[in-house]
């Protein structure tokens, strides 16, 4: 029986899919089976960051009213044993599935996978519900800026409401340099506000924008420092412990402000 | 016939809103506004009891129905359950009058979660941007401040907000409203306490007199 997590941020634009594409494959590398479910269902991307959209016939939609069977929905990536892509149906929205759908979904393929990781759309409507129904595990990605951050938390308050363990965190498109001068949160500035184990802190990466736009995750890439980052993380939810490199930090941008005006 | 979701009702405690308990929340609030606005002036300023059955509404739940009524100046004064959970989740956020009970919350207070107490209120943990706490009598919290606060929301400007690390987003005691000075970097890492004094908002270090 593999293990269901859920990967949100509550902001959009923050790299849950790039995360979700590159955890994924970093997993199967690593002799896992492992399946990606896109829960973005009417804004699906998953499917395009892997570089598999073309070989989609059925979709998550189709699985839960019924269409298909769950077997020919799932994409096999030929580029690494033991991964699968559940896509999102792109024509409908998100109240096309209900939690309870969801619950029997992942547990389906909990029965045939590893890891199944699921890929939350932004917010906190029905889709958020949806991705969070089918997982024992959520984690939440933020970018060291201070409405992520903001969004971040919010989330960590809803996962937790929900009965799900308080989540781990992943730090993305972290800045060294820009944090030494104090023009970045730094890593401390965000746990101290979100209070949560850290899972990872990816660093700033150009080569994702490459990457993203070939269809192939970073982590296959031997050069890209988020490729790298991202097989530690893995190696984390593994359950390794693999130690989090800290760059060298001076003083965090986030400025204590204590003294108050008064007004009527 | 189906069954109307929200179905009003006069009675001697005045207007009773009873609310569906099998149908879906949404469909619930999506009838319900409907149903004001068609109606706005008919109903404006009148008392009302909403019963929810048998259903079970969360927090936000509540704070949505109550938000509506709230905006067709209705005046929301009690909310009925079948489930005493969610009755005393009703009471337990509106401050009507200031009480001597203290509400202990033993957690940090994320953004987007609010507590409205009508006594005080002590947080063990932070209260982190976003989050909002309204308080009749004093606000304790025993970690970092970084949301709202109002202490003495009913109107007792005696009242004080102190935390270990006071760092809010705004503070507001009474009728007084606060907010962080120009960016300050002697931070005081003591334990701190925010009154009124000459009508403003004054934060010193706390001494246990």
């Amino acid at each position: 029986m593999g293990e269901a997590l859920v990967i949100t941020s509550g902001k959009g634009g923050v790299g849950k899919t790039t995360t979700v594409a590159n955890l994924g494959t970093a997993l199967a590398k690593r002799g896992n089976t492992v399946v990606l479910v896109d829960a973005d269902i009417g804004l699906r991307n998953l499917d395009v960051v892997m570089g598999l959209e073309n070989r989609i016939v059925y979709d998550l939609v189709d699985v839960v009213e019924g269409y298909c069977r769950l077997r020919q929905a799932l994409i096999r990536d030929k580029r690494v044993e033991g991964l699968c892509l559940l896509p999102a149906a792109q024509t409908r929205d998100k109240n096309a599935v209900n939690p309870e759908q969801m619950v029997a979904l992942i547990e389906e393929l909990k029965e045939q996978f590893d890891y199944v990781l699921i890929d939350c759309p932004a917010g906190i409507e029905q889709g958020f519900r949806n991705a969070l129904a089918g997982a024992q595990r959520a984690v939440v990605v933020t970018t060291p800026e201070v409405s992520a951050v903001r969004d971040a938390d919010r989330i960590i308050g809803l996962v937790e409401a929900s009965q799900l363990p308080t989540p781990t965190l992943v730090i993305n498109r972290m800045r060294a340099n820009m944090v030494k001068h104090g023009d970045m949160m730094s890593i401390d500035d965000i746990l101290e506000v979100l209070a949560v184990e850290l899972l990872g802190v990816v660093p700033e990466d150009d080569y994702i924008v490459v990457s993203t736009n070939k269809g192939e995750p970073a982590v296959l890439h031997n050069n890209s420092k988020a490729g790298l980052s991202y097989r530690d993380i893995a190696s984390r939810i593994m359950g390794e412990d693999v130690p989090i490199p800290v760059p060298a930090e001076s003083e965090g941008l986030i400025v204590r402000l204590r003294r108050m005006f008064g007004s009527r | 016939m189906k069954r109307d979701e929200v179905v009003f009702k006069g009675s001697k405690d005045g207007l009773q809103v009873i609310l569906d308990d099998q149908a879906d929340f949404d469909q619930i609030v999506q009838r319900f506004t409907k149903r004001l606005q068609s109606a706005d002036y008919f109903f404006r300023g009148a008392d009302v009891t909403l019963d929810t059955g048998e259903r079970e509404l969360t927090e936000e739940q509540v704070l949505v129905l109550e938000d509506l009524a709230r905006r067709h100046r209705l005046n929301v004064v009690k909310v009925v359950s079948k489930s005493s959970r969610t009755e005393r989740k009703a009471t337990a956020r509106r401050v009507v009058e200031t009480t001597d009970e203290t509400l202990l919350h033993r957690k940090t207070l994320r953004s987007g979660q609010n507590i409205e107490f009508a006594g005080n209120v002590v947080i063990l943990g932070d209260v982190n941007p976003g989050a909002q706490i309204r308080a009749g009598g004093d606000i304790v919290v025993m970690g970092t401040l970084r949301g709202v606060a109002h202490a003495g929301a009913t109107g007792n400007e005696e009242a004080c907000v102190v935390a270990l690390h006071l760092r809010p987003t705004q503070l507001r005691i009474g009728s007084f409203i606060g907010r962080p000075a120009e960016e300050d970097e002697t931070r005081s890492i003591a334990p701190e306490v925010a009154r009124v004094k000459n009508g403003t908002i004054f934060i010193e270090h706390l001494h246990i007199s």
